[in-house]
């Protein structure tokens, strides 16, 4: 279905959804941006480049609490609200969609599902590629499994629905009907690339290579990259308590390959001893071993982990000097 | 049987002392799940021991190690608290100077030699550190439910950039200034970088922190060879990484 809608129409139909909706939107944050629980419709932003935090935030929050404990007696936390994700890029929802693939097929992660489900998706197409972005290399500039899709068309967005959810969403008043189906130019606008090609051969055969040292060197482990990454899902588990020593909760916050201990067991073992096992490991699981699983590659090319690395490594250029390029 | 616990105090400015009494919300629940032994800074009757857990704060100076030893002898489990005496703190500093005395007091004459200060660790062993200038409270009441419960205390591996990212902070390094946030051990919740102020170290280095690493960004942040010294060693010189720290 297609209709489009008057820029200045969204915070009128923001207000709406907000009765029934969070509705979660990217805002600034001094330079930048960040999605935001929101209270103020005027504060979205929607020609925005990047946010900081992608929105796993709110669908994997870090800490998100797994059950309550007092004494013997143990509660789950219920959350039924409803959530739309208002403006958010073909990258960012296509890493929702990789997402989906370990968090239903292969863990069944309830409190993900509960959050997924809950979901409404009204994706913005994107105008402001920053210089970190790569996602037409990834593929996934392209928009699939949205709700809603906005397409900036001058004065209106342009809008297309990708389900029965999103359907509904655009029965009213504010979206107006379109005479013909016109037929929309993405514009192309990433100025970085990588190339995919044969890449999981490629990384195969550079396992030993020297470059993995001089990243480790480089490296400092602080986890960033893995944190800002939409796809990384990494977690560990802890029990907070009160003074009683009985009563409490558990929660699961964010962890990350690029930590020291993330490998170590019982005993003290470490199994990625080194830094250099951990900076390959991370761009081994994007860009390898997920592919072999789900046959897509991990990375989404929406570029945060370039920008938030205080090192400056950066995925595509370690690819292109492994392909020798 | 509650634990029998001793909160000392030696060189330092006694704020990690005092972070604890800040404890405000819980401090009166606390007597319920521990026996206070010895605060000196709180209480008037104090005994030496026996001690399940000793928190001592402060670096030891020569005239305070028989002192410290004691403690250490009375105590089952003795965890060094802030930067002075897991490190030797700001004080520690005048390790690199010679004749630091003058810089201070210039040519008068000086009845007493410069202070020999070092971290608890240079006379006895320390089973836990819990860093920081001063500590943070939150941390250590994990430190000390975990002990309770009779569980191994797990002390953070992982640096200040870890909570900070997760607060979604814009990250300083990227606006251009200096920040130590990755070479530093977390625990404050990186309390000054959200409040937009770059991380000066007060906790001390991070396992496996990559110095040299962190120097070169520093160094193309341009900042020189002198002041990038003086930034590592600021709060904890006497740690080994900071004390080899090149330029
Ligand atoms: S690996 Fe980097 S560029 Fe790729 S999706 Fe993750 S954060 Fe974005
Ligand atoms: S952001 Fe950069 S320095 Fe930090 S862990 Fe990742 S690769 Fe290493
Ligand atoms: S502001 Fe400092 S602590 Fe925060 S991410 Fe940047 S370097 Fe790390």
């Amino acid at each position: 279905m297609f209709r489009k809608i008057k820029k200045e129409n969204i915070v009128k139909i923001v207000e709406k959804l907000m009765k029934d909706y969070d509705v979660v939107a990217p805002v600034r944050n001094e330079k930048r941006f960040v999605f935001e629980k929101i209270k103020n419709p005027e504060k979205i932003v929607l020609d925005y480049d990047s946010t900081i935090l992608p929105p796993k935030k709110f669908l994997l929050p870090s800490p998100e609490i797994m059950i309550r404990f007092d004494n013997d007696k143990i509660t789950i936390p219920e959350n039924n609200k409803k959530t739309i994700f208002f403006g958010i890029h073909p990258c960012d929802m296509n890493a929702i969609n990789l997402l989906d693939k370990v968090e239903y097929d292969e863990y069944k992660d309830d409190y993900y599902i509960k959050k997924r489900e809950n979901s409404v998706f009204v994706c913005v197409d994107c105008t402001k590629a920053n210089e970190y972005c790569f996602c037409e290399s990834m593929g996934s500039d392209k928009p699939e499994g949205y709700d809603v899709l906005l397409t900036d068309i001058g004065d209106y967005y342009f809008v297309e629905t990708g389900s029965r959810k999103g359907e509904e969403l655009v029965e009213n008043g504010f979206f107006e009907n379109v005479d013909k189906n016109e037929k929309i130019e993405r514009k192309k606008n990433c100025k970085r690339k990588m190339n995919i090609e044969n890449f999981d051969k490629i990384l195969k055969q550079k396992f030993d290579d020297k470059i993995w040292e001089q990243l480790g060197d480089k490296c400092l482990g602080c986890g960033s990259c893995s944190f800002v990454c939409p796809t990384c899902y990494c977690y560990s588990v802890k029990d907070i308590v009160d003074l009683s020593l009985k009563k409490g909760e558990r929660r699961r916050v964010w962890d990350s390959c690029l930590l020291v201990d993330f490998a170590k067991v019982a005993g003290g073992h470490n199994f990625r001893e080194k830094r250099s096992a951990r900076v390959k490991q991370r761009m081994y699981h994007k860009e390898l071993y997920f592919f072999e699983k789900y046959n897509y590659s991990a990375c989404v090319g929406c570029g945060r982990c370039i920008r938030e690395c205080p090192v400056g490594i950066d995925v595509t250029d370690v690819i292109s000097k492994i392909r020798g390029d | 049987m509650k634990p029998g616990v001793g909160i000392f105090g030696f060189t330092g400015c006694a704020g990690c002392q005092l972070e604890i009494l800040n404890l405000e919300d819980i401090l009166l629940d606390l007597p319920s799940v521990v026996d206070i032994i010895n605060f000196r800074m709180a209480k008037s009757e104090n005994l030496d021991g026996p001690l399940d857990i000793s928190f001592v704060e402060g670096s030891i100076m020569k005239y305070q190690v028989g002192e410290l030893k004691k403690i250490r002898k009375n105590s089952k489990i003795l965890v060094a608290i802030g930067s002075c005496a897991c490190y030797g703190g700001v004080q520690y500093l005048q390790n690199f100077i010679e004749k630091p005395w003058k810089i201070v007091y210039n040519d008068k004459k000086m009845k007493y030699a410069s202070p020999d200060t070092k971290s608890l660790s240079s006379y006895v062993k320390v089973d836990y550190s819990l860093p920081g200038c001063p500590i943070d409270k939150e941390e250590f009441v994990d430190f000390l439910k975990s002990v309770l419960l009779g569980r191994k205390p797990k002390m953070k591996s992982y640096p200040i950039c870890v909570e900070c990212k997760l607060r979604e902070n814009d990250c300083l390094l990227e606006k251009g200034t200096i920040c130590l946030g990755p070479v530093t051990v977390a625990g404050c919740n990186s309390k000054c970088p959200n409040n937009n102020y770059a991380c000066e170290g007060c906790r001390g280095p991070v396992e496996e922190a990559n110095i040299s690493s962190q120097a070169e960004l520093m160094k193309e942040k341009g900042i020189d060879p002198v002041d990038l010294i003086r930034r590592f060693r600021m709060f904890t010189s006497g740690a080994k990484e900071f004390q080899e720290a090149k330029a």
